[in-house]
């Protein structure tokens, strides 16, 4: 009876264990899927450093394998094109997530290590810290989960002689420099931890650091060619440079891998401390010495029994399981803990910027301007905001939030603005600066798909169908785009002057025909877009609204005119306010009364005229007091604003 | 896809090897075997039952590889056949030999390496014959006019070393020096920028074509802009600036151009929107022992002066000269780049004396109504082969660039040099020429399957100077170049490999006790800048 009892004791804890595990996995996946939105990773709009690029093929495989911990890019950089569908994206980062824990589980277990639920659930609580603010470290966390793998895989001969763990222990560490170098001094530490644990000799113990520093030494040299001097750089997955402290989810995934040395270490520390404690020897309660005696999985690891005095873990779950009340405590502190770091950790602010970045590219108008509401402070949501609100019609009823006149194009950013731009020319039309921006962004983020796209169209729209073939060659060697691309191809096939495709005849129609050489000012290039058609309706209202920004009113009143060539037309209030207020303008330098224009136009300007002179010359009082009722106009804006 | 050699086992004594009775067993496997192979080739290759129409034309294939000259050690001419079929058949037969067939289900034809090489070298000086057949499910066949190609007498020098780098602006993330073995597929890295942060490695030039001397420059935030030089299986990396650095054939002495180059951008130039314009350019030399540069008196300071490169007997320095139209301060470079026309001329060298002549024309750019670039001189001394552009000095970024060539027997003989456009000229840009050590190969880049991506080019050149038609370097997956998001610039014919390891050619430029290039006090020059890509 008493074996029955403890079976099911083992049954029930297992299924409070499996249960536990689905209620927080699938806490996280929802978090990954709702509330981090994994497919803006994918997107990355030029923020995400080094996500990974990924090629079907001899050729990719053979890049990847040209380095250390080669499997482990090769498999992390095919894992995170998942992220392209969020739905499979959130399932795969959470198998991960899931995996990388219960491996921690299962190695602190098998050794008889203290807290190996809290180290699994401590990994869980990283992984989510790193998705929430956006950063992926993929091949870290993949090389991480291999050496997990391996450090079970060790465990499974934790019974057997020690020559032969030994052996198993450099063959896998030979195995895992090529596969998964970056996490292997955790492998290192992870072995000599089990050699503690099964109490071998002193010099069975060092061995696997041997072994790491050998095999590193012997492969780097004869299988990667690398000089003594590149191998630390190939035994950490971060590059030995100040600016990567400041990465995002840097100390996440220090956090990750210290987790199976800080077990190790305390486990250590705790077993120091008990030997040398002069204490009586801890005595069982009677119900853990049964489970003991029922429970062959609590004896010490490598087989041999405690010893008599030591001290014994009751079974997981067993004891919480006897209390269902305490079980679902704890079970909803854990995912309150869970949901608490992912409040705490994730980036809303960056959320914005990717989101409205990726709806631009999608031209999913309305939701850019939801997702900017965040943050449009950033110069980078400003403009797709602004850019939304072009596509909507409103872009000339108001005055957009940018910080300078020139982020309306992101105009005087660098690197970081090269993404926007390749996307935003392309939208206006100037397909030349869009394929320079665009490959300007391939050598800073790498050959990412949206950006191959948007080289496909703007080579296309040029005549250039050769090399945009070799663009959609390589996307369909990248999976979730193979099918579109190859559609492309298709469609190239059968008509190479892809007259049918509606946005390379809009680009055609929209492009610069007039060759210049120079640096361009913003209005400069507006006003090339303007010369070669007309009819570019979003070239004019980003002219116009430079114009506006710049406070340049002389420039907007002689441009106003270009709206005749804009069927359907017709100027908003804000900017016949900008037409009054530079006639009045002229009219007070001139010392000449002020000319009639539209009514509402100057009873709006006396009206701020009025208000204004209230405050005399407290220009900064008159900001913050008139921002609620004329922040919105034009007068406030030329008078007050930014 | 099956590969076989026709009979190759007619006189191999296999009757006594069948005749052991201790084998019984794996003779039953290895005739199992046999008969699935036979099974397998005969489902794709046409028998005689099937019925075989012939086409009139020759086949389409990718790359096109038909009606060359190709050389005795060149890998296997790998291709697709861009013919509707399900299955291909292709027959190479040589002067002598055994055939070479093979059989695929699907369109990509790859030659077996061996018996290639076999056939191929014992043809030299004849022609080899590709036969190509499409069917359509086992029995109905279309054969196509053959594919006749000539295998030359004389070899390609055995190695190509190239950069490989995107199509980049002003900036750069992933390159890498490469060399690869022309009688095999293999690549392998010289030099890769992810080993010393992602910085270029842009000019490289070889000493007569020997991989034992050979000049790598490298600009570097990191390590400073360097040139790394290799000789006798030695690196050494000397800290200065510089680019196209050429090495006299006999002395040590190298010269080398020093300028600013500005990278302009085109607002709606359709095919390459780049341009390079020099804001100013100088060549200076100095002796490897010395490191200290002087001003080689090619120009006067109110010209642009540019790609040296030596005679083959180390006589003159030929060079591209060009008045330089930023003399005048109310000029902008936007307003002028395109009036800059640069001359062929040449200065005389006396390395004993270390001492030079007066400069002389050799080609104006009046005469060919365009700009000179890139001279390159064959080892015999004969010809000398450049690129003809409409303006400036960048080729490469020039979609009207073609390579054009000079009788250099001409100037001893007091005869007018006239330049002559080669045969190998596309309707895309090329450049990049580089000669093989004996005079009758050559490599360029070209941009003819893809306006924006140079691809490497071999064509051979007859005593008499002219090219046969030119062919793309054959890789071993034959759709290799369709996806390749990267250009290659600077292809080298070689001698052989290098040999110096990567990691020495790193340790060299890591180095922290580099010598330092002396430049002239007079000039304020800082070298290349950051804007121009080779």
């Amino acid at each position: 009876m008493i074996g029955l009892d403890a079976q099911q004791g083992r049954w029930r804890a297992l299924w409070l264990r499996v249960s536990s595990d689905a209620a927080i996995f699938l806490v996280f996946f929802l978090v990954l899927l709702k509330g981090v939105d994994v497919s803006l990773m994918y997107h990355a709009a030029g923020e995400i450093q080094k996500f990974p690029v990924f090629f079907l093929g001899w050729e990719f495989i053979r890049k990847c394998g040209a380095l250390p911990s080669g499997v482990a890019e090769y498999l992390s950089s095919l894992a995170m094109q998942t992220l392209f569908d969020p739905r499979l994206g959130a399932l795969v980062l959470t198998a991960q997530a899931w995996a990388v824990s219960a491996c921690i589980r299962s190695f602190g277990r098998r050794l008889g290590l203290r807290w190996p639920d809290v180290g699994a659930f401590a990994s869980a609580l990283l992984l989510m810290a790193l998705y929430a603010r956006y950063a992926h470290h993929a091949r870290a966390v993949l090389s991480l989960l291999l050496v997990l793998g391996a450090l079970n895989l060790v465990l499974c001969f934790r019974r057997s002689a020690t020559p032969l763990r030994l052996g198993v222990v450099l063959a896998l560490t030979a195995v895992l420099y090529p596969a998964a170098a970056d996490a292997l001094p955790v492998f290192a530490v992870g072995a000599i931890v089990i050699e503690w644990r099964l109490g071998t000799a002193w010099f069975a113990r060092l061995a696997p650091l041997l072994f790491a520093l050998a095999v590193a030494l012997l492969e780097s040299s004869f299988l990667f060619g690398l000089g003594v001097e590149e191998i630390g750089q190939t035994l950490i997955p971060w590059a030995w440079k100040r600016a990567t402290l400041t990465q995002p989810g840097f100390w996440a995934t220090v956090g990750l891998y210290l987790l199976v040395p800080g077990l190790g270490l305390l486990g250590v520390l705790r077993e120091a401390i008990l030997r040398s404690w002069p204490q009586k020897p801890l005595r069982l309660p009677d119900s853990a010495r049964q489970r003991r005696k029922a429970s062959p999985t609590h004896t010490r690891p490598g087989g041999a029994p405690a010893g008599p005095g030591k001290r014994v873990r009751p079974a997981a779950g067993a004891k919480l399981g006897a209390q269902p009340g305490r079980w679902w405590l704890r079970e909803a502190a854990l995912l309150l803990l869970l949901l608490g770091v992912f409040f705490v950790a994730h980036d809303r602010q960056f959320k914005a910027v990717l989101a409205t970045d990726f709806y631009a590219t999608e031209h999913r108008w309305p939701e850019v301007l939801e997702a900017a509401r965040t943050d449009l402070g950033n110069p980078f949501v400003a403009c797709s905001a602004a850019q939304a609100a072009s596509h909507l019609g409103i872009l000339s009823q108001t005055i957009p939030p940018l910080p300078t006149p020139e982020d309306l194009v992101v105009h005087n950013r660098k690197e970081l603005a090269c993404w926007k731009k390749s996307e935003l020319y392309l939208d206006l039309g100037f397909v030349n600066l869009a394929m320079h921006f665009g490959t300007e962004a391939v050598e800073f983020w790498g050959e990412r798909p949206p950006l191959l796209w948007r080289l496909v169209l703007a080579n296309l729209a040029t005549g250039n169908e050769e090399t945009a073939r070799v663009y959609l060659n390589a996307l369909a060697r990248v999976p979730f785009q193979r099918k579109k691309a190859r559609h492309w191809l298709q469609a190239l096939d059968a008509d190479p002057s892809m007259v049918r495709e509606p946005e390379i005849v809009r680009l055609r129609s929209l492009m610069v025909t007039n060759d210049l050489v120079g640096h361009f000012t913003v209005d400069g290039q507006m006003l090339l877009l303007l010369e070669a058609n007309p009819r570019n309706r979003m070239a004019f209202e980003y002219l116009m609204t430079y114009y506006l920004l710049s406070r340049n009113l002389p420039a907007f009143v002689a441009n106003v005119s270009r709206a005749e060539h804009l069927p359907g037309f017709k100027l908003s209030p804000l900017w016949k306010d900008a037409l009054a207020l530079c006639a009045w303008e002229q009219s007070r330098r001139q010392g000449k009364p002020p000319p009639n224009f539209n009514d509402d136009s100057q009873r709006r300007l006396d009206a701020f005229l009025r208000a204004v002179a209230v405050f005399g010359g407290d220009k900064e009082l008159a900001r913050v007091q008139l921002q609620k009722d004329y922040g919105n106009g034009y007068f406030y804006y030329y008078a007050l604003g930014r | 896809m099956v590969i076989s050699t026709t009979m190759p086992w007619a006189d191999n004594g296999w009757s006594a090897w069948f005749s052991s009775a201790g084998r019984a067993r794996q003779v039953q496997l290895c005739m199992l075997a046999f008969a699935l192979g036979l099974f397998a080739q005969a489902c794709a290759q046409p028998a005689a039952a099937d019925q075989v129409v012939l086409v009139p034309r020759l086949p389409h294939i990718s790359p096109d590889y038909a009606g060359l000259v190709i050389p005795p050690n060149i890998a296997p001419l790998n291709f697709a056949v861009k013919e509707t079929g399900t299955e291909f058949y292709v027959r190479l037969q040589g002067r002598t030999g055994t055939a070479v067939t093979v059989s695929s289900r699907g369109p990509e034809i790859r030659f077996p390496l061996k018996p290639w090489k076999e056939l191929v070298s014992a043809s030299r000086n004849a022609e080899i014959h590709i036969e190509v057949l499409a069917g359509t499910n086992g029995r109905s066949w279309r054969r196509f006019l053959t594919i006749t190609n000539r295998v030359a007498a004389e070899p390609i020098d055995p190695v190509l070393i190239y950069r490989k780098i995107h199509p980049a602006h002003n900036s750069w993330s992933e390159m890498g020096l490469y060399q690869r073995d022309l009688g095999t597929f293999q690549e392998t890295a010289i030099l890769e920028n992810r080993r010393f942060d992602n910085d270029c490695c842009h000019c490289h030039s070889l000493r007569n074509n020997n991989p034992q001397a050979m000049l790598v420059l490298i600009r570097s935030t990191s390590y400073k802009n360097s040139l790394l030089v290799i000789s006798n299986g030695l690196a050494e990396a000397i800290q200065g600036p510089g680019s196209f650095p050429v090495w006299h054939p006999v002395g040590d002495v190298i010269a080398a151009a020093f300028g600013k180059p500005r990278l302009l951008l085109h607002a709606a130039l359709r095919n390459d929107m780049r341009d390079i314009a020099e804001l100013e350019s100088w060549i200076g030399c100095f002796r490897l022992g010395e490191g200290r540069v002087t001003r080689v008196p090619a120009g006067d300071s109110g010209r642009l002066v540019g790609f040296p490169t030596w005679s083959p007997d180390g006589g003159y320095l030929y060079y591209c000269s060009a008045p330089n139209p930023l003399t005048n301060s109310t000029i902008s470079i936007y307003d002028c780049y395109s009036t800059v026309r640069y001359d062929l001329m040449r200065i005389p060298y006396d390395l004993a004396r270390n001492e030079w002549g007066k400069p002389e024309m050799v080609l104006s750019a009046a005469e060919i109504g365009g700009s000179v670039a890139q001279p390159r001189i064959s080892p015999d001394g004969h010809w000398l082969f450049f690129c003809r552009t409409a303006y400036g000095c960048w080729p490469t970024y020039d979609p009207g660039s073609d390579l054009y060539g000079i009788d250099l027997s001409a100037l001893t003989g007091g005869h007018q040099l006239i330049s002559r456009k080669l045969e190998l000229n596309s309707g895309q840009c090329e450049s990049w020429l580089s000669w093989s050590s004996n005079s009758r190969w050559v490599v360029f880049s070209s941009k003819r399957e893809a306006p924006l991506l140079n691809r490497p080019h071999l064509a051979y050149v007859s005593a008499s100077g002219h090219c046969s038609k030119p062919f793309i370097l054959p890789q071993e997956d034959p759709g290799y170049y369709d996806s390749l998001l990267k250009t290659y610039t600077i292809p080298t014919l070689a001698t052989g490999p290098v040999r110096v390891s990567q990691l020495s050619l790193l340790r060299a430029l890591k180095s922290s006790h580099k010598r330092k290039l002396a430049l002239p006090q007079s000039s304020d020059l800082k070298g290349a800048d950051d804007t121009a890509h080779p």
